[in-house]
């Protein structure tokens, strides 16, 4: 059993280094399709952080009626900070009011016109789940309905914008990566067709020599782990340089604080050998059934 | 060793083998004759199971051939040796590894392999040859390791399709000598072919067909 074991490795290795050409095409196109997927993972992973500490600081701004009085807005406040989707809040008496006109504007209400017309009301952070525009869009509906309040907004034009802008960018990376990664296995496969159509005399000696099916599939198998793992190994190296390029060439002139996703090294091995193996396979059973 | 019992196979509904029954004992070298397209290719493939049998039966070493399960078949064949006429030998292997192929196959340790590729090698006259490639071999040659490729496994049976069609006379006599050495350890050799002058001095029995049947055994 160990002798064929080893035999076969052998075999897998000697098959490749035969093979030079189209195991070079197919290590090189597993590396391309790795290195877009790992550029893709990267977007993802920075326009992720991004768009979470921008939508942190999603909110939702509800202004009372003037005639309310202190108790009653402090009691409307707490009914609005309790209902699903509001993280937390900030209750704006009329004080607390005048304070922020006076930090927008640099003028005192009082000094204008004599007393302080603004009203009480409150802001509200929005809790993870619910920063998008169609579920902040509820929840003002919501608290609209409530006795008392006057106003509820948020920066809604902006908020959707946002959102379809991540929404689109996702969708085109996952299209594109789908496709990437068919066109890779296409590619695998037919570099093990054309490796197993060079060999097919070979192969039916084989089986007429009493090989088994899996016997002869082994080494094909073997030769789509070891082009895997080398394309692995190029995507690795391409990134590497294209990292360096961008430190050297970039970050001289823009600062964009760049969060380096974990684990790039275990995806690339991972996703290298699960297209060779896919395409290994799809290639083994379409043109050696 | 292989016992054909009315055995019928066909590929299409008039071409194949057709009601064929034949014994050839332990030990026995014997020619399969026959014009082309007799069916002579046919009944080495049915004993090989390349092809199914429709009817009949056919034993080697008492098993019946018909009754293997296709996944079974790959076992089978490791107890039969094959030579082609066109030798069929791996183009980018040497002629030790050629030879140790179907040893490889079976799992044989690499220090048994060795040993054995080494001994058929001396004895079909090879040694000198053994680290060459089949592309710098001579016709002979190459039969030669096509034969020592069968005999390595020590089979019950040894098949050989036209193994001189390609060969000059005196190469052809030389193959011929090596498959009767074959038969002295109890192997059976069935040789299809369609020269008669090459094996007549032979006095061997022979099986003659014509267009899938039997004429004269």
């Amino acid at each position: 059993m160990i002798s064929k074991l080893l035999f076969l490795l052998s075999e897998s290795f000697r098959a490749l280094f035969r093979a030079k050409l189209p195991a070079a095409i197919s290590s090189i196109t597993i590396a391309i399709a790795l290195v877009i997927f790992s550029l893709a993972y990267f977007s993802y992973v920075n326009l992720l952080g991004y768009s979470y500490k921008f939508k942190s600081k999603y909110r939702i701004e509800v202004f009372f009626h003037n005639d309310l009085a202190t108790d009653d807005a402090r009691e409307l406040f707490n009914t609005i900070l309790i209902s699903d989707g509001i993280e937390q809040g900030e209750f704006i008496d009329k004080e607390k009011a005048s304070e922020l006109f006076k930090s927008y504007f640099h003028e005192d209400i009082n000094e204008i016109i004599g007393e302080n017309p603004l009203p009480m009301g409150g802001r509200y952070d929005i809790a993870t789940d619910y920063r998008n525009s169609n579920k902040m869009r509820r929840m003002v509906r919501e608290i609209r309905r409530l006795e008392g309040v006057d106003v509820a907004s948020f920066q809604q034009g902006i908020i959707s914008r946002v959102d379809s802008i991540v929404e689109n960018i996702l969708g085109i990376s996952m299209v594109f990566g789908i496709a990437i990664f068919i066109i890779a296995v296409i590619l695998v496969s037919n570099t093990i067709r054309l490796i197993i159509h060079a060999k097919q005399e070979t192969i039916e000696t084989m089986h007429l020599l009493g090989a088994t099916n899996s016997f002869i599939r082994f080494p094909f198998v073997i030769e789509g782990i070891i082009q895997g793992v080398l394309g692995a190994g190029f995507s690795l190296l391409i990134l590497y340089l294209l990292r360096s390029l961008q430190s050297y060439l970039l970050e001289p002139l823009v600062n964009i604080p760049l969060v380096e996703p974990a684990n790039l090294i275990a995806y690339n091995f991972i996703f290298g050998l699960l297209l060779a193996l896919i395409g290994s396979y799809r290639g083994i059973s379409k043109y050696l059934p | 060793m292989i016992k054909f019992e009315n055995v019928t196979a066909t590929y299409t509904e008039n071409v194949g083998i057709f009601n064929l029954s034949f014994h050839i004992p332990k030990g026995e070298l014997v020619f399969l004759m026959g014009p082309t397209g007799a069916g002579k290719s046919t009944v080495l493939k049915t004993i090989y199971r390349d092809i199914s049998i429709s009817d009949g039966n056919l034993y080697i070493n008492g098993e019946d051939v018909g009754n293997i399960r296709r996944r079974h078949v790959p076992r089978f064949r490791r107890k039969i040796g094959m030579v082609f006429q066109d030798y069929r030998l791996v183009p980018d292997r040497t002629v030790f590894e050629n030879i140790a192929l179907p040893l490889q196959i079976e799992g044989v340790p690499k220090k048994e392999i060795k040993d054995k590729v080494n001994d058929i090698g001396e004895k079909v006259g090879l040694k000198k040859r053994i680290n060459n490639y089949p592309g710098q071999l001579s016709g002979g040659e190459k039969q030669r390791v096509s034969i020592a490729r069968a005999l390595v496994k020590n089979p019950l049976v040894i098949l050989a399709d036209e193994p001189t069609g390609n060969l000059d006379p005196n190469v052809s006599d030389e193959i011929l000598d090596l498959l009767e050495i074959a038969t002295d350890s109890g192997t059976a050799v069935l040789m299809s072919t369609h020269n008669f002058p090459l094996i007549q001095p032979r006095k061997k029995r022979f099986i003659e067909l014509n267009e899938g049947r039997l004429v004269t055994q």
